[in-house]
């Protein structure tokens, strides 16, 4: 493992664990041996449920969502607005609002130790430490009336006590890691200075000044333009293989998953309905919801006919429908002929395969049916 | 429901509707737009943001013209300078042979028949008003449409974007994103428009509703011989809804060709650069990443705008010619024109000099399948051929 403070030959490593005397969290495993599946997650989420108290009733936000993150490996949290993805990511560092979000029940172990039984104190040292957040829009990240390299210094100075000369030295080594030209005159700019693709490549800085296991980035790029976009997941690709990051990335774009990702967790309704690695996922999606989406989604790759439509609207939050919350949508219940079992029984994940889990009754189905292009859904006949 | 549109159509047409005869609905010619800025006192030395800067594109009827570019393109600058809300400094814009933007008559004549779509239903709907009353307002404003009839045409709109003609009597908040913006599309349709200004229509919905919006737009194109304007950055939208895409990097069209073409052959370094951010497939070729961020419009970089993160002015030794001229619009194909002084290189698959951390040999002549599709083999003809010489020689001179 070839952190950044190695090459420059720090006095304080990074990874200064001794110092801070954190909650019992085990440090990296020995860098020479190769990571495999049979290696503990670092990141486990186990039933995690968070409800919202709002003044349309309970928004059940997050119910129930299971997953795990390697290190080293890139796993994308799909769904759309309103599915709890943001939702799961704030409940994994406890940031979920309070006192009107409460995590009502699972787990969320790292490297073993629960998370949600930490104290407030002890949690503030993983944060930043340990697992780092990059949120979408860095303008709102960052604190306007800071310079960023004051920004960048604080979690070290936080979490690593770094000080004076060996500070400053640090905050260029991290302005350089991010590919930011021009580190000494950088560091004192300010964030309104800088330009978008630039002020989130600051925000990746503060992310990984303390060289955490775990990186959650909620829709990182959503606020760039295509080629900065590009260009940003390139160099967190990079820095991943550098510092054997595992990332959590929050998406809705189906072109930064092919990208970015080695395995996708699809949510909907605040549940996780699929996991399957990339290439499954886009070869053989095992859900009716995720079959649907990705054909309605058009590709730059070739042209497409027409987009299949998927009938109606993510229910909202504080509404879910009994049995499956797909199912007043799901072109494979109109096509079974609407069993019963959809409309009374919750699926749960289900093994379909090696690494692939699926959410459905009749997910055996799915690979058997097509949904219908039909133009019975659409508002206006196509004229013939 | 159809016959019942298209009834309406004919009926609600208050003079008898010009036929072009060319076809051509909308010409743009070299239109420019500066915004001048500065400290504001008189004596001080304006500069400009350049936000279009010598735009030319044509509109058929019936079809869809799709713009794109990053932010600071000037492609939401041209669309308003469209829709009129915007002169331009230099240039004209011909609706239907007659021009736009200068004489009020004319202008007011021409609202009607170009309406808009902007991106976020939540701003472009005025949450006081009922949806029918919204939908009546353009009716109320530029006809004589009033009572029965005018109920019968809000409740023929809503049906044609498949809402119910219960609908009218609710307000905005009531609806869902998705709703809320066939609600504008109702309220564009409502004067019986030619031409139709999309504005990003559906980067502000949720993934799974994008496409009844898109569906939609393109059943309602066929349906009324509606023409589009589409402005979007997302190329996928872009390819599934256009007839016709042009390519806008600050301020100038870069590269203008039919759909079809400009994704398999594009003849501009920074259209591959675009569609290889967009492509979510991992290919036998490194995708091309630029490096740094798009310059000010305030202060383009001389030459051609691009040539500061021009991978294939990297790939070519850094050509004086990028950095001194700017680049002429030149055709490489029929109807597929490009303003690039290196064109035909830019049409060969980049080679491993041009991809940022790349092994050189990865990306040899072999991995360009993806790239080039079934078609004919345009670029070993003789006619390229001289036009790759052409500015090699200049170099050499």
């Amino acid at each position: 493992m070839t952190r950044p403070s190695e090459a420059a030959g720090d006095p304080a490593p990074l990874n200064a664990q001794a110092r801070t005397g954190a909650p019992r969290i085990d440090g990296p495993p020995d860098p020479d041996t190769d990571p495999s599946a049979q290696e503990p997650p670092v990141l486990r989420v186990e039933d995690l449920r968070t409800h919202i108290q709002t003044k349309a009733g309970l928004a059940r936000a997050v119910d129930g969502v299971d997953f795990e993150l390697r290190r080293g490996e890139t796993v994308g949290l799909v769904g759309e607005s309103g599915s709890g993805k943001s939702m799961t990511a704030l409940s994994i560092l406890r940031l979920h609002p309070q006192p009107a979000a409460r995590i009502v029940s699972g787990r969320v172990e790292f490297n073993g130790t629960d998370l949600l039984s930490l104290s407030e104190r002890e949690m503030r040292r993983v944060r930043g430490r340990h697992i780092a957040l990059i949120l979408q829009d860095p303008m709102t990240a960052l604190n306007p009336v800071y310079s960023v390299g004051d920004q960048i210094a604080e979690p070290v100075r936080l979490h690593q006590r770094l000080r004076g000369l060996s500070l400053v030295e640090r905050t260029l080594e991290l302005l350089r890691l991010l590919r930011i030209a021009d580190p000494e005159a950088r560091r004192r700019a300010y964030p309104h200075q800088l330009s978008g693709g630039m002020r989130q490549r600051v925000v990746g800085a503060i992310a990984l000044s303390c060289a955490p296991e775990v990186l959650i980035a909620d829709e990182p790029t959503t606020a760039l333009d295509a080629t900065v976009q590009a260009a940003y997941l390139e160099l967190l690709k990079d820095l991943q293989r550098k510092m054997h990051l595992a990332i959590l990335f929050i998406t809705h774009d189906f072109g930064v998953v092919g990208r970015m990702c080695d395995r996708v967790v699809v949510m909907y309704a605040g549940r996780v309905v699929e996991t399957a690695t990339r290439a499954r996922l886009f070869q053989h999606p095992g859900h009716p919801y995720t079959h649907a989406l990705l054909r309605s989604v058009p590709t730059v790759a070739a042209p497409t006919q027409r987009l299949l439509t998927i009938e109606g609207q993510p229910p909202p939050v504080t509404e879910f429908p009994p049995g499956c919350r797909f199912h007043p949508r799901c072109w494979l219940y109109e096509r079974l002929g609407r069993p019963e079992l959809c409309r009374t029984d919750l699926p749960l994940l289900q093994a379909t395969g090696p690494n692939a889990q699926v959410a459905c009754h009749f997910a055996a189905e799915v690979g058997r049916h097509r949904p219908d292009m039909g133009e019975a859904h659409d508002a206006v006949g196509v004229p013939a | 429901m159809r016959s019942r549109l298209t009834a309406l159509r004919q009926g609600w047409r208050s003079e008898p509707q010009p036929n072009p005869p060319s076809g051509d609905l909308l010409t743009v010619r070299d239109v420019v737009k500066h915004f001048a800025f500065g400290p504001l006192v008189p004596w001080a030395k304006k500069r400009a943001v350049k936000a279009v800067d010598g735009v030319s594109f044509r509109i058929a009827q019936q079809e869809t013209l799709g713009l794109v570019g990053e932010s600071g393109c000037g492609k939401t600058t041209t669309a308003r300078m469209i829709l009129g809300l915007l002169a331009p400094d230099a240039g004209e814009i011909r609706f239907l042979g007659s021009e736009i933007g200068r004489h009020g008559p004319a202008k007011r004549r021409h609202r009607g028949r170009i309406q808009a779509v902007f991106q976020d239903p939540w701003s472009s709907l005025d949450p006081r008003m009922r949806v029918g009353d919204a939908i009546a307002e353009p009716l109320v404003v530029n006809t004589r449409v009033r009572g029965q009839e005018l109920r019968d045409r809000i409740a023929a709109l809503l049906e044609a974007v498949g809402l119910g003609p219960g609908a009218a009597r609710n307000y905005p908040h009531e609806f869902s994103g998705g709703q809320r913006q066939r609600i504008a599309i109702a309220r564009a349709l409502s004067l019986n428009p030619d031409l139709i200004v999309l504005d990003e229509p559906v980067s502000a919905l949720d993934v799974s509703i994008r496409a009844q919006i898109m569906n939609l737009l393109k059943d309602l194109q066929q349906e009324l011989r509606l023409s589009y304007l589409l402005i979007a950055h997302d190329l996928a939208t872009v390819r599934y809804l256009t007839d016709t895409v042009g390519v806008m990097y600050l301020g100038k069209l870069v590269e203008l060709a039919p759909t079809g073409e400009l994704f398999t052959r594009p003849a501009h370094p920074y259209t591959l650069a675009l569609i290889d951010a967009a492509s979510a497939e991992v290919r036998d070729r490194p995708p091309i990443v630029l490096r740094g961020d798009i310059p000010s419009p305030a202060d383009p970089p001389s030459g051609c705008r691009f040539h500061t993160r021009c991978w294939l002015y990297e790939q070519l030794g850094r050509p004086e010619i990028c950095r001194t001229e700017q680049p002429p619009m030149i055709e490489v194909l029929p109807k597929h024109i490009t303003a690039c002084h290196f064109a035909s290189e830019a049409m060969q698959p980049p080679t491993g000099a041009a991809l940022a951390g790349s092994d050189p040999s990865v990306a040899g002549p072999a991995a360009t399948a993806p790239l080039v599709g079934p078609g004919p083999p345009a670029l070993s003809s003789g006619g390229n051929q001289h036009a790759r010489r052409a500015p090699a020689d200049r170099i050499r001179h």
